[in-house]
């Protein structure tokens, strides 16, 4: 229970969300991130205790691989690993509540890796947002080069989006989750509310969605 | 004056409603499926423009984007465009447009007194007239021509339009809706190609609306229609009409600008335009032929207009040009012309033949001329007859002049392909050189006729699929139901006229001034095209280019092949620099960081400024204070005097881990990291292969394989990129791995005297931050405010005793209120950048301004910090004799003699009686500030044999500042010297 001296946590985007024209988007702010580096000669052992505690294993670049079973912790909805480089991938604790004051579950992830892999908190490196709906796609096209509608599901890549380093997720045919840098959140969600509402004839967010210092 | 008297059918428009219009101040009535020069020669409306030079009267005179003539300034008020083609304007209820270039009405304009002048005022004349007095041309010439020059005029206010831009991908793109186009999109698209077709008009077709032909025994533009309707049922094909591709770049990347919304009277707030880069692993271009013109007398009246053109205004939207219609051809698609005009029941004057064959057609009740040429005109603001060879006057309301066909090889040519010569046809066609990975069909590749067109766009999408490794089925192409003649007999100008003949209608370029470049020595087709401009307006010469080659080649006695051809250039057509700059304006030109702390600075009065990308607080405003000095001093005096915070969690911020991360280090850093204790943290200064220094900062061992590194704020990106070159390139056998957490990690310092009084009540227990048990440069790993994970850095920038702290980025506003609160005691203030530089500049600590890529570790007093026991980056090239001269250049600090006096950064030091001159530059001052601590103005600077010279006076020299003041060097060390306050 948080004392009078805790600490309050804010997420990057005030827990924004807004929906144009049947297409949702949101900013995802319950995720334990850790990037795990495989030490040279260590991707066996990694495996092992990957598998052991996720049922994953070290994913190929470009790709990402998903357990939706309660893995670790049943706080926890679902684990995925993206393959972001050879050697190194990001680890995503997906919890089942929005528990701002996650390092618990950060100490239980290292517990159960820190002897085979190199691992470091990002849970607050980055803002994350989820796109999904119908104009997912056409949005997308507005900011990002990637040919999202030809992606398989489960495909990972690193981008620009904006002039704004992005990892873009592909989690189903209509649904996106995006990872920007953290400092530039209220430019990396005005690239993409801009998308939206060019390509769907909906209202624009009102100014009270919006995080207290955004920009525009 | 009735409305669309000219209007007489509705073309292929079909069901159409009317639209108000405004041309000039008139209102005139328009229909949906118009261009404004369409609605306006349904309204008898022939003069249009004033030419650029001699201010003659123009009228319309193509149909497309070809248009020389009928520029137009469109719209009103802030959403003003000038220079906008008439013919390509997509007609709307209240379209509001001008015409340019003319002072006075239209139909007189003052500055038509040029054509007058047109003597002085022939090719290249500014480099020959207005050169005396030699002074007159800064202050009277160039004004006066710069005030002539240049057609329309820009609102001057902010454009409230939005631009957006784009990718797209696809497995073929094709250029161009006309047959051929169609053709291979309904071949490919239906064997499952991912296609996007895309076409610069508002209805797809191309010239099947523009004609009288059949395809598969129907009309061509029923054919389009019901083709086009079957591509947007796929799935897999993209149609992209109102787009323009204007450019074929590497890669097989194109540009192409979406009109999206310039034909609704407003936006409604979407984007106006959308600048797409389309990534295409094949394209077929099918973007047609444009006619080109004869050149004879007087060939620039408004009536007079390209033969097609006046068949396009007739069959697609119903409009005949004029009531009298004369025709001047060198070829039998000319004589398309007359027919179909004469079949609308329009009375066809004449029609004028330069062949000397027999009439290819036979017209009832049409004056025919054979192996015959129009000599002059006559009719200055609309045309009334021409003049022929033979002698005979013919009165006409309209000329129709078809010198040929053009084949658009344009985008052949982007990446420097030469189209080559076909003597058949007269014109350039796309070679061999054009972009890897693109096909060309139709009228673009020489194949005229409407047959050759659709077997061309089916074969070379067959083609396109054979390349892909996609199957298709043997299903023939549509077929052309209509006989058309292409055959034509070169003929470019009418040597018998003695009025001017106008080649560039848009740059008024006239055949005289191409004789006049070759007498004067420009005979090289580069060298003509710039000492005349031909070719250089903005329709790039669409219309001209090949005639203006073809007479240069006839004047010079050769041929076109051996004259040659200058280079087409991208963009295809003007591109609106708001379209280029998309969403890049204002406040979003690029994107902003803001540290974790930015809302609660915010809300206590911090001014920010920019630095990098990063909104940083440069000072915080409390009551009473009345300007930035009264602010950043009392900031400085608070913190040395008790305590202050500041956010530092723009320094970069790179995790280092792995069995060999110490090795790393220690290659890449200039000192040794092999030898840090776990728990510690160590001063490291990195420096470029070239040996001067690149970036400095502090690493913590957190414990045997895990290290965390600083960096400054502008090199936090250049340091990572470096980082990762070396361990992925230089030493991959390396164990070692490199992350960014600079946003991971809120970091704040906490300096003064006071910093660990405060701290200690926030750090949970039972961590110890005592001075022994937590001493200078030690970290670690804890928690604060009641198990919040923390990081605790006892380092300090100001000279202070201080810390930095850090904390999940999340927590950077909650854990400033918590530092406030718990500083309360101690009269805690929020410090910003300033702050934080006047306190770094009394300490004597290099940054930035001392890091500046041309300094060494020898100059900045660390030379000693190059390890001589091991190797690194720039160990050995920092041993070059020529960085270390014996009068080399050292950091030392700077104070003036008369403490009231003031000095610059960037002032040079010179020698007390020395010239100021180069010879006797002695260094510059690099960092100045106000000193609360000293009440002075201190600086740090370079100067040569500094630490030799201390107690020296010399003067800083401000040349620009015209200022020059007696300086003492001092140690830069201003503040605590010996350190006792950073090890207290």
């Amino acid at each position: 229970m948080a004392s009078s001296r805790s600490l309050t946590a804010e997420s990057p985007l005030s827990g924004f969300s807004h929906t144009y024209a049947h297409t949702q988007l949101s900013e995802i702010s319950n995720l334990v991130m850790l990037s795990v580096a495989v030490p040279r000669g260590g991707l066996e052992a990694l495996n092992t205790e990957l598998s052991a505690h996720f049922e994953l294993s070290f994913p190929a670049t470009g790709h990402s691989v998903i357990n939706d079973k309660s893995p670790l912790d049943s706080s926890l909805s679902s684990v995925t690993l993206l393959g972001l480089q050879m050697d190194q991938c990001l680890l995503i604790a997906d919890q089942k509540t929005n528990d701002n004051a996650s390092h618990s579950l950060v100490a239980k992830i290292n517990s159960a890796l820190n002897t085979v892999a190199y691992l470091s908190d990002q849970s607050d490196n980055y803002a994350v947002l989820d796109i999904q709906g119908p104009s997912m796609v056409m949005a997308m096209e507005r900011i990002c080069s990637l040919n999202l509608s030809e992606l398989d599901t489960n495909t990972v890549s690193r981008t620009l989006v904006e002039h704004l380093q992005v990892i873009v997720q592909k989690q189903s045919h209509d649904q996106v989750r995006l990872f920007s840098p953290r400092s530039s959140a209220n430019s990396f969600l005005h690239a993409v509310t801009t998308s939206l509402e060019n390509v769907t004839f909906d209202n624009a967010v009102p100014d009270t969605a919006l995080p207290t210092n955004n920009p525009r | 004056m009735p409305d669309q008297t000219n209007r007489i059918h509705n073309g292929v428009l079909g069901e159409t409603k009317p639209c108000q219009f405004i041309f000039n101040e008139q209102r005139f009535t328009g229909q949906t499926g118009d261009t404004l020069a369409s609605a306006l020669l349904a309204n008898g409306q022939q003069l249009v423009a004033r030419s650029f030079k001699y201010h003659r009267p123009r009228g319309i005179f193509s149909a497309g984007v070809e248009e020389p003539n009928a520029l137009v300034t469109l719209r009103t008020g802030a959403l003003t465009e000038p220079n906008t083609r008439a013919t390509v304007v997509e007609m709307f209820d209240g379209l509001e447009a001008k015409s340019q270039n003319h002072i006075g009405p239209l139909s007189f304009d003052v500055m038509a007194i040029n054509d007058y002048l047109s003597p002085f005022l022939s090719a290249g004349f500014y480099y020959k007239t207005f050169m005396w007095p030699k002074n007159f041309w800064e202050k009277l010439y160039e004004p006066a021509i710069r005030r002539a020059a240049g057609l329309g005029s820009l609102s001057m206010q902010e454009d409230p339009d939005t631009y957006d831009k784009g990718f797209l991908h696809a497995d073929l793109l094709i250029i161009g809706t006309g047959p051929a186009g169609i053709a291979a999109a309904l071949t490919a698209g239906r064997a499952g190609v991912r296609v996007i077709i895309a076409d610069e008009d508002f209805l797809s077709g191309g010239r099947l609306n523009h004609e009288q032909l059949h395809i598969d025994e129907q009309p061509a533009s029923e054919w389009a229609k019901t083709s086009m309707q079957e591509l947007a049922s796929m799935s897999n094909v993209r149609i992209m009409t109102r787009t323009t591709v204007y450019g074929s770049f590497d890669h097989g990347i194109f540009g192409a600008l979406e009109r999206a919304t310039e034909h609704k009277l407003n936006s409604a707030g979407k984007p106006r335009q959308i600048l797409w880069r389309i990534y295409a692993k094949r394209s077929l271009l099918c973007a047609g032929a444009t006619e080109r013109s004869i050149a004879f007398g007087n060939n620039d009246r408004p009536g007079i207009m390209l033969a097609g053109a006046v068949r396009t205004y007739l069959n697609r939207f119903g409009v005949s040009a004029g009531k009298q219609v004369a025709l001047f051809t060198n070829n039998d698609n000319g004589w398309q012309t007359a027919i179909d005009l004469q079949k609308a029941g329009v009375e066809v004057s004449a029609i004028v033949d330069s062949r000397d064959i027999k009439p290819p057609f036979t017209l009832s009740d049409v004056p025919v001329y054979m192996n015959n040429q129009v000599v002059d005109t006559s009719g200055r603001l609309g045309l009334q007859s021409i003049k022929l060879a033979s002698g005979e006057t013919i009165q006409c309301d309209v000329l129709g002049v078809s010198g040929g066909w053009n084949p658009n090889v344009h985008l052949t040519c982007h990446q420097r392909g030469r189209p080559v010569w076909n003597n058949e046809l007269s014109a350039f066609v796309p070679d061999d050189t054009m972009p890897a990975s693109m096909l060309v069909a139709g009228a673009a590749n020489g194949q005229l006729s409407l047959s050759e067109a659709l077997l061309g766009g089916h074969e070379k999408a067959l083609a396109v699929m054979d390349t892909l490794g996609v199957k298709h089925s043997s299903a023939p192409p549509a077929k052309s139901t209509t006989e058309e003649s292409v055959t034509i007999s070169a003929f470019w100008q009418v040597s018998g006229s003695s009025a001017r003949s106008w080649i560039d209608l848009q740059n008024d370029v006239t055949t005289k001034d191409i004789a006049q470049a070759k007498k004067e020595g420009f005979q090289a087709v580069e060298h003509a095209k710039r000492y005349t401009t031909l070719g250089m307006a903005t329709d790039q010469g669409k219309t001209s280019n090949v005639l203006g080659l073809a007479i240069m080649a006839e004047l010079a006695n050769q041929s076109i092949p051996q004259t040659g051809t200058t280079i087409f250039r991208p963009p295809y057509t003007p591109i609106s620099i708001g379209a280029l700059a998309g969403r890049s304006r204002g406040k979003h030109f690029r994107p902003t960081r803001l540290t974790p702390t930015h809302d609660w600075a915010t809300k206590h009065n911090a001014s920010f400024v920019e630095s990098g990308m990063w909104m940083r607080a440069e000072w915080f405003v409390q009551d009473g204070e009345s300007g930035w000095r009264d602010s950043v001093d009392r900031e400085v005096r608070q913190t040395r005097e008790s305590v202050g915070i500041c956010d530092v969690t723009t320094l970069g911020k790179i995790d280092i881990q792995g069995r060999d991360a110490a090795t790393f280090l220690d290659k890449v850093y200039a000192n040794t990291f092999a030898t840090l204790k776990p728990g510690k943290v160590r001063y490291g200064l990195m420096l470029r292969e070239d040996g001067f220094v690149m970036d400095d900062g502090t690493t913590a061992r957190l414990s045997d394989t895990h290290f965390l590194m600083t960096t400054t704020t502008a090199n936090a990106v250049n340091v990572f990129r470096h980082l990762e070159f070396c361990r992925q390139c230089l030493w991959p056998e390396l164990d070692v791995h490199c992350g960014s957490v600079t946003e991971q990690w809120a970091q704040v310092a906490i300096a003064g005297p006071n910093s660990r009084g405060l701290l200690e009540s926030i750090v949970d227990k039972p961590f110890d931050i005592s001075n022994e048990s937590f001493p200078f440069m030690a970290c670690a790993e804890l928690t604060i405010c009641d198990g919040t994970p923390a990081r605790l850095f006892r380092i300090s920038f100001s000279g202070e005793l201080a810390y930095e702290l850090a904390v999940p980025s999340r927590y950077g506003s909650s854990l400033m209120d918590k530092l406030m609160e718990a500083g309360k005691p101690f009269n805690v203030a929020p410090y910003g950048l300033e702050a934080l530089g006047v306190m770094r500049i009394e300490k004597g600590h290099a940054a930035g301004n001392e890091l500046n890529g041309q300094t060494t570790a020898g100059n900045i007093g660390l030379g000693r910090m190059v390890s001589q026991k091991k190797d690194c980056i720039g160990n050995v090239l920092s041993k070059r004799p020529g960085m270390n001269p014996d009068d080399s250049i050292a950091l030392v600090g700077f104070m003036p003699v008369n403490p009231t006096d003031t000095f610059s950064a960037g002032a040079h030091f010179i020698a007390k009686q020395a010239e100021p001159t180069l010879a006797n530059d002695e260094g510059w001052m690099s960092s100045v500030a106000f000193s609360p601590s000293l009440g002075c103005t201190i600086g740090l600077g370079f100067i040569k044999r500094g630490t030799e010279r201390l107690g020296e006076t010399v003067i800083a020299h401000s040349p620009l500042l015209k200022k020059d003041v007696e300086v003492n060097i001092v140690s830069p060390h201003f503040v605590d010297p010996e350190g006792e306050r950073l090890r207290g």
